[in-house]
């Protein structure tokens, strides 16, 4: 069983839910349209960063465990795709406080619960010049016409240039 | 978002490097984070709670 959710749309595709203990989650699919380049491609309009962000806690410390956020993010995720088929999802973690690998170990979880074979998945490492690393992910429906390029401009962007670390 | 926007014209170029590419996913993820708080705040956030709090009572 997941959690209602409700599709508020707006720049961002955002999603709402509440867990049962009151705390409201936003999920948002921002369109991110220069991740190849000059946003010429043909897929540009099409690439999206996902977030899971909680907007309303009432408690003092950090949301307990709940597996019904992981099915719920998964329903949300093939709501997104019912509505934009041919969507290519970027993951990249918020790094500020140090927790991304925490947080795409939790993501990469999820994605092998709930993905139901349709979605096809390349991770990748970002190598920043102080040696920094940012696990990033690429998700799209594996129907998706533009599939091989997709995955040929991302393995690119990121191959080529870790080259030189 | 005006470091956004800087940023987008960094990684639009054809010799843009893997911390242009960096810069730009973190600094609009921190630009969502942003934006999330600000919206926490807003009137708009409140008719959100309200109709979920109606979506689950059904």
């Amino acid at each position: 069983m997941s959690y209602n959710f409700i599709f508020e749309g707006g720049i961002n595709n955002s999603y709402f839910f509440e867990t049962k203990e009151g705390i409201i989650y936003q999920i948002t699919f921002k369109p991110t349209p220069y991740l190849f380049g000059d946003g010429k491609t043909k897929f540009s309009d099409f690439i999206f960063e996902f977030s899971v962000l909680i907007e309303f806690n009432p408690f003092d410390k950090l949301p307990k465990s709940d597996f019904k956020i992981g099915q719920t993010s998964a329903k949300i995720f093939n709501d997104f795709y019912i509505k934009k088929g041919n969507s290519i999802t970027i993951y990249i973690c918020d790094s500020s406080d140090n927790k991304q690998l925490i947080r795409k170990r939790k993501f990469d979880i999820w994605f092998s619960k709930y993905n139901d074979i349709r979605f096809f998945k390349i991770d990748k490492t970002l190598i920043d010049t102080n040696k920094k690393r940012f696990p990033i992910s690429l998700i799209l429906l594996d129907s998706n016409p533009y599939r091989n390029e997709i995955m040929d401009s991302f393995t690119s962007i990121i191959g080529q240039n870790n080259q030189d670390k | 978002m005006e470091e956004l926007k800087k940023i987008e014209g960094a990684i639009k170029r054809k010799d843009r490097t893997q911390d242009d590419i960096i810069k730009y996913l973190l600094e609009s993820k921190k630009q969502t984070i942003e934006d999330s708080y600000k919206f926490a705040k807003s009137e708009e956030f409140q008719v959100i709670r309200r109709k979920l709090k109606e979506l689950n009572k059904s």
